[in-house]
């Protein structure tokens, strides 16, 4: 069974990619935020990663 | 170290200028020689630590995180400091016991060779807001909101001294100013300048406004253009001769063409300009081709020549006249600045006039577009330090207006990185908008947000961080954009460059299709 893990993005860098590391998770999908960053971060783990591109995401805030 | 990280974290995060001081004056406090005089140099641009270059530090950087990761967390942060003192990791042995004056030292003796190995050493000794305080200090220019005339002001409060003190002083004292310390702090006579030919500092004048119109007597005042260059001195004395800018920094090694010439023994008050190949005065734009350098090359000297047009002397000879009334001091200047070759030194000549209105025709109708527009003076004023009161009076001309349509918006760097604050507009050639322009201030925040959203709701396009607004004849965002000149330009497209264009007013009720055309810039440029 796959079960969705939400986290808020409300944390600093270090983190997030702690985090990213306690969850073990082989792969990451990033919804949001400056998404290159995290993806590159993700690579030089060597965990999978890609952006979502949610259309409509950045305009929702506010 | 740690204190002057703390200085330079606190002026940061602190707006108000007093509250500025107030923390200088603490650090003076607090401090001993000479980490708080080196901590003035850091503010005050006079501390050099050559080996270490902006580029050594993105290179180091890059090595100990990941020169992509390094990249988009510079591009996103926007100041180097802040970015590299952030990813660089944490350190270890937290040996965080050097002295600002040790730490300037150790810097100071680094080759452009061992440089490298010195400051990765050191950085990885820090935390990371010594790291970014190390950073700041190295690479110069701190732009952390404090001005060298604000270090200046806090060292004479804290000496409760005049400001004029420190600033004829300043040019003969060296980091870390040891002797001035001693004197502001009652334990040394004040240092003498040996330095030859140092700066006076200047007066300023006010923004004339209605009451100061209203109250105009024209027989009390004399009158002269103002012009778009940058205010200098120009100081000969014995053989020594120096040029400096209105904060009393010497910027002679940027203008040779004019030391040359400066055959004088008195100091001149001037504004410096720049020529145009038919020799009459090029836009600011061709001065600043000249500006913000250490050196020169010989073609610059060519392309752009630059000369003094000279409104005041300060001293003549060896005599100082900033006592005597205005005429008497144009009188001498005549007689000085006709020695002179005519190519770099000229008068700006009293502007003839009987009553305000004719003073008003003038200033509508400058005879050259370089004209900002008017200085009044008050035939009685001697020449005082400072910003006094009623004396001499600015009158600019009303900034030029265009109605533009918003194009393309760009994020923002720092703290309105998560906004679409940067703004590309144009105007209407035939049919299709033509860009002229880029402005990124002249809103409130609260328009900001609500640009933001009109971009963010009409983006036809996107190219990484820049997107591309909806903007026909009936639909999109007019901006009416405020701004001081326009040249000719080849870089862009629509033939045309604002100097300081700015968002002076929101057409939100405005259709595009009556926004401006190109045409009717042309015309402001002939």
């Amino acid at each position: 069974m796959e079960l969705p893990l939400v986290i808020s993005d409300h944390c600093d860098w270090e983190e997030l990619t702690l985090s990213i590391r306690d969850t073990g998770a082989g792969e990451i999908w990033v919804t949001h935020g400056r998404e290159e960053a995290l993806v590159r971060w993700c690579e030089l783990n060597q965990i999978r990663a890609r952006p979502l591109h949610l259309i409509g995401y950045e305009d929702e805030a506010e | 170290m740690r204190a002057f990280a703390e200085l330079l974290e606190d002026l940061v995060l602190t707006q108000s200028r007093n509250r500025k001081i107030e923390l200088l004056l603490r650090h003076f406090r607090e401090c001993s020689d000479p980490d708080r005089g080196l901590a003035v140099a850091a503010i005050t641009g006079d501390l050099d630590l050559p080996s270490v270059k902006p580029a050594l530090i993105r290179e180091l950087a890059s090595e100990v995180s990941d020169a992509e990761l390094f990249r988009l967390s510079y591009d996103f942060v926007g100041d180097l400091a802040e970015t590299v003192s952030l990813i660089w990791p944490s350190s270890q042995a937290g040996d965080a016991r050097q002295s600002l004056g040790e730490v300037v030292d150790l810097l100071s003796r680094a080759s452009r060779s061992t440089a490298p190995a010195i400051l990765r050493d050191l950085l990885d000794r820090l935390d990371a807001s010594q790291r970014y305080a190390v950073i700041k200090l190295a690479t110069g220019g701190l732009r952390i909101g404090v001005s060298a005339r604000l270090a200046k002001q806090a060292l004479a409060e804290f000496g409760q001294v005049d400001i004029g003190e420190i600033e004829e002083l300043w040019h003969g004292l060296t980091p870390p100013y040891s002797a001035l310390f001693a004197w502001l702090e009652g334990r040394a006579p004040k240092p003498v300048s040996l330095a030859l030919a140092p700066f006076r500092p200047v007066m300023l004048s006010h923004a004339a406004d209605e009451r100061d119109l209203e109250t105009f007597n024209p027989a009390e005042f004399m009158a002269e253009w103002k012009w778009d260059g940058i205010r200098i001195q120009a100081v000969g004395e014995g053989g020594t001769r120096r040029l400096y800018s209105r904060t009393g920094d010497d910027i002679s090694r940027a203008f040779p063409d004019i030391v040359e010439a400066m055959n004088i023994e008195g100091a001149i008050d001037g504004e410096l300009l720049v020529r145009d190949a038919g020799g009459t005065v090029a836009p600011f734009s061709a001065l600043q081709q000249r500006l913000n350098r250490k050196t020169v090359s010989a073609k610059l000297v060519r392309e752009y020549p630059a000369f003094i047009r000279a409104y005041d002397l300060l001293r003549d000879g060896n005599e100082d006249i900033r006592a005597l009334p205005l005429p008497q001091r144009k009188q001498r200047l005549d007689a000085l600045v006709a020695t002179l070759p005519h190519a770099r030194f000229d008068l700006s000549v009293p502007l003839s006039f009987a009553t305000l209105d004719e003073l008003r025709a003038l200033r509508e109708n400058p005879p050259e577009p370089v004209i900002e527009g008017l200085m009044m003076k008050r035939l009685d004023s001697v020449y005082v330090a400072g910003r006094p009161k009623g004396l001499w009076f600015k009158w600019k001309r009303d900034p030029q207006v265009v109605d533009a349509v918003l194009m393309y918006a760009q994020r923002g760097h720092g703290k309105r990185s998560g906004f679409y604050s940067d703004y590309t507009f144009g105007v209407w050639r035939g049919d299709e908008l033509v860009p002229v322009g880029k402005a990124y201030f002249g809103f409130t925040d609260e328009e900001l947000k609500r640009i933001d959203k009109f971009v963010r709701d009409n983006t036809v396009e996107r190219f990484g961080p820049v997107r591309s607004v909806r903007a026909d004849a009936d639909f999109g965002l007019v901006l009416e954009i405020a701004f001081d000149g326009l040249n000719r330009s080849t870089r862009h497209k629509s033939g045309i460059a604002m100097r300081f264009p700015r968002i002076s007013r929101l057409r939100w009720d405005k259709p595009p299709a009556e926004a401006d055309r190109l045409e009717t810039l042309e015309a402001m440029l002939a």
